[in-house]
């Protein structure tokens, strides 16, 4: 029995993470779209590189992440790999609120 | 005084011919290196004939850049730098107003030119320009016809018509407008100057022609380092980058990003700052990190060769301080007058008119707008004294320095650039599915607003004004309303809308 509940705690566990994990990338995507609703976040890969997101796209975007995601972008992470997709966006936000 | 921005570089590649004169991550070149390879492309352009119209420079933020620019003005022409990241529309409409003799590109514009480009234009890429040899006699021919008030460039900038407007510029008023700006911040052959602007953009004229006066050098710093504040004040510490002239809206981008959390650009020491107006809370930010370095707050429009006015901070601001406009450069004229055409006196308000030798020759191809802002002077009845109206309001103060005060009309200061309000609502019209629109500035937040009544979803609506307006203007913020709320007399209350902005 304690072996059945440990499995099924695990699972609750595993679907919360999940639920938070697809509820942070629909959040940053709204953000994203809201300030670019032009662009297909889903599909774009070089939002910096390729100069797809302006300079003061980014500060709007940072500073909403800060406060949805109660975190603190330090100029450390705006680089372009951390910017450059949807996917890498997630991936920081995840790794900075782990850290909080 | 010189006559002709190439004396300037002539003189600086003989004094320092081996010293860079312009650099970016990849390329360079020396100041002798650029005079011979301007001669080239100067001499190659004389020889194949053109007619005297301009010629369009539709290039990267290269150092090849600016030697196209100066060998299309060693060939006797104009240049029109055109910023090839503009939507196809606005590069069309630009071509139409030019009508230029010829277009200068590289390999990496040269197929999207061809691509929108819909006439026998001739078109020609740079590195064949350069390979062509020097024709000195050619060249001092062209030269001997050449006054100082000569045209020197046409540059482009928003009209509330929707129409771009061509500001074209004489070699005297650059000549002016460097010579003051180089006094005032003190700038000389040891400094390094960073580069922020686009080349087809007014602020960049400083970054081009401060290196020929003085033989310092330009490094183009990339745009995309503007978001990336490590990477950006690194690269500055490598090249030992010692001014700027940035717009004022990067310096509080920068600051908005916790910049200075990380390095702090160790070695720059002057910069001014313009475009639009930087708040005390920034402006404190960069002094803090920065007690060594002076800070020059620059007013002043396109038509009056990028500037008017200057002030030097000497003081460290309060977080809600105005920061004053200060004082005319070396050779403006600054005058300020009333509605009813008389001078405003000390501690009134009034239009800020520019007058004296930087002023622009006017709008290409237009003089009927030329006329309109580009005035007789009416405080002078005896005789022709033409002043520029700048459509902004200002105030002197206690002290003798000039305040800014906002616009009389819909143009707005947007991240460094001018925006007229009428322009956006002009292109969204455009599209079938708007049957009204409204746009505001919300000044505090840098962000323009787009109010519109019409079927269309607000994403498709963004990616159609992407499609004619330059990235910047195009609104952050859309929102889709039933229908614009509208005062008795029948004009859209703007009052009304000003709630969606947390106004």
């Amino acid at each position: 029995m304690t072996i059945c509940k440990g499995v099924l705690n695990s699972n609750v566990l595993f679907y919360k993470k999940l639920k938070m994990e697809v509820d942070m990338r629909d959040q940053i995507l709204e953000i994203l779209t809201e300030q670019r609703p032009d662009v297909d976040f889903n599909s774009e890969t070089s939002l910096v590189t390729n100069g797809i997101l302006e300079s003061f796209d980014i500060v709007s975007i940072v500073a909403e992440l800060d406060d949805t995601f109660d975190i603190e972008i330090s100029p450390k992470e705006l680089v372009a790999e951390n910017f450059d997709s949807l996917d890498a966006i997630e991936a920081m936000v995840e790794r900075l609120s782990e850290e909080e | 005084m010189k006559k002709n921005v190439l004396e300037w570089l002539e003189d600086t590649a003989k004094r320092l011919p081996d010293k860079k004169a312009f650099s970016t991550g990849t390329a360079s070149l020396t100041f002798k290196e650029l005079m011979e390879y301007s001669r080239r492309v100067g001499s190659a352009l004389i020889k194949r004939m053109l007619p005297s119209d301009p010629v369009a420079v539709f290039m990267g933020r290269d150092a090849d850049t600016v030697a196209a620019f100066l060998g299309v003005v060693y060939s006797g022409r104009v240049y029109a730098p055109i910023d090839a990241a503009l939507p196809e529309e606005r590069i069309r409409t630009i071509l139409g107003i030019l009508k230029p003799s010829a277009i200068v590109t590289d390999d990496e514009h040269s197929s999207r030119l061809l691509s929108l480009k819909d006439d026998d234009t001739p078109l020609f890429n740079i590195k064949e320009l350069r390979e062509d040899t020097e024709d000195s006699l050619a060249l001092g021919e062209v030269r001997k016809k050449m006054v100082e008030t000569d045209p020197l460039y046409v540059i482009f900038t928003s009209g509330s018509s929707g129409i771009p407007k061509g500001v074209i510029t004489s070699h005297h008023a650059l000549m002016t407008y460097i010579s003051a700006y180089t006094e005032v911040m003190g700038i000389d052959g040891g400094d390094t100057l960073g580069g922020q602007s686009p080349l087809d953009y007014i602020a960049a004229i400083r970054d081009i022609y401060v290196p020929l006066l003085t033989g310092a050098r330009t490094y183009l710093l990339p745009k995309e380092y503007f978001m990336q504040p490590e990477k950006l004040f690194g690269c500055m510490n490598e090249e030992k980058i010692t001014a700027v002239g940035w717009s004022a809206s990067s310096l509080s981008l920068l600051c908005s990003l916790n910049a200075f959390q990380g390095q702090r650009p160790e070695f720059l020491r002057k910069i001014c700052f313009s475009g639009s107006v930087l708040s005390g809370k920034a402006l404190s930010c960069w002094q803090e990190n920065l007690p060594e370095a002076l800070f020059v707050n620059q007013y002043g429009p396109t038509e009056a060769t990028a500037s008017c006015t200057y002030y030097k901070l000497d003081h460290v601001v309060s977080e809600d301080e105005k920061i004053p406009i200060g004082r005319p450069y070396d050779n403006y004229r600054i005058i300020l007058i009333k509605e009813d055409n008389s001078e405003a006196g000390k501690g009134e308000m009034g239009e800020i008119c520019v007058g004296g030798p930087a002023l622009a020759l006017g709008y290409y191809g237009d003089i009927e707008r030329t006329r309109s802002a580009f005035v007789q002077n009416p405080l002078e009845r005896r005789f022709d004294d033409r002043i520029y109206r700048t459509g902004d309001l200002g105030r002197m103060n206690e002290e003798g320095l000039l305040e800014f005060h906002g616009r009389s009309d819909r143009q707005i200061k947007h991240i460094g650039h001018r925006v007229e309000l009428d322009e956006i609502e002009t292109a969204a019209l455009k599209s079938e599915h708007i049957k009204e629109c409204a746009s505001l500035y919300n000044e505090e937040k840098e962000v323009i607003w787009l109010f519109y009544a019409g079927d269309i979803e607000k994403g498709a609506l963004a990616l159609a004004l992407r499609k004619t307006l330059p990235g910047f203007m195009v609104p952050r913020k859309l929102k889709q309303l039933e229908e614009l709320p509208r005062l008795p007399n029948g004009k859209v209350d703007f009052n009304s809308l000003k709630p969606y902005m947390g106004l």
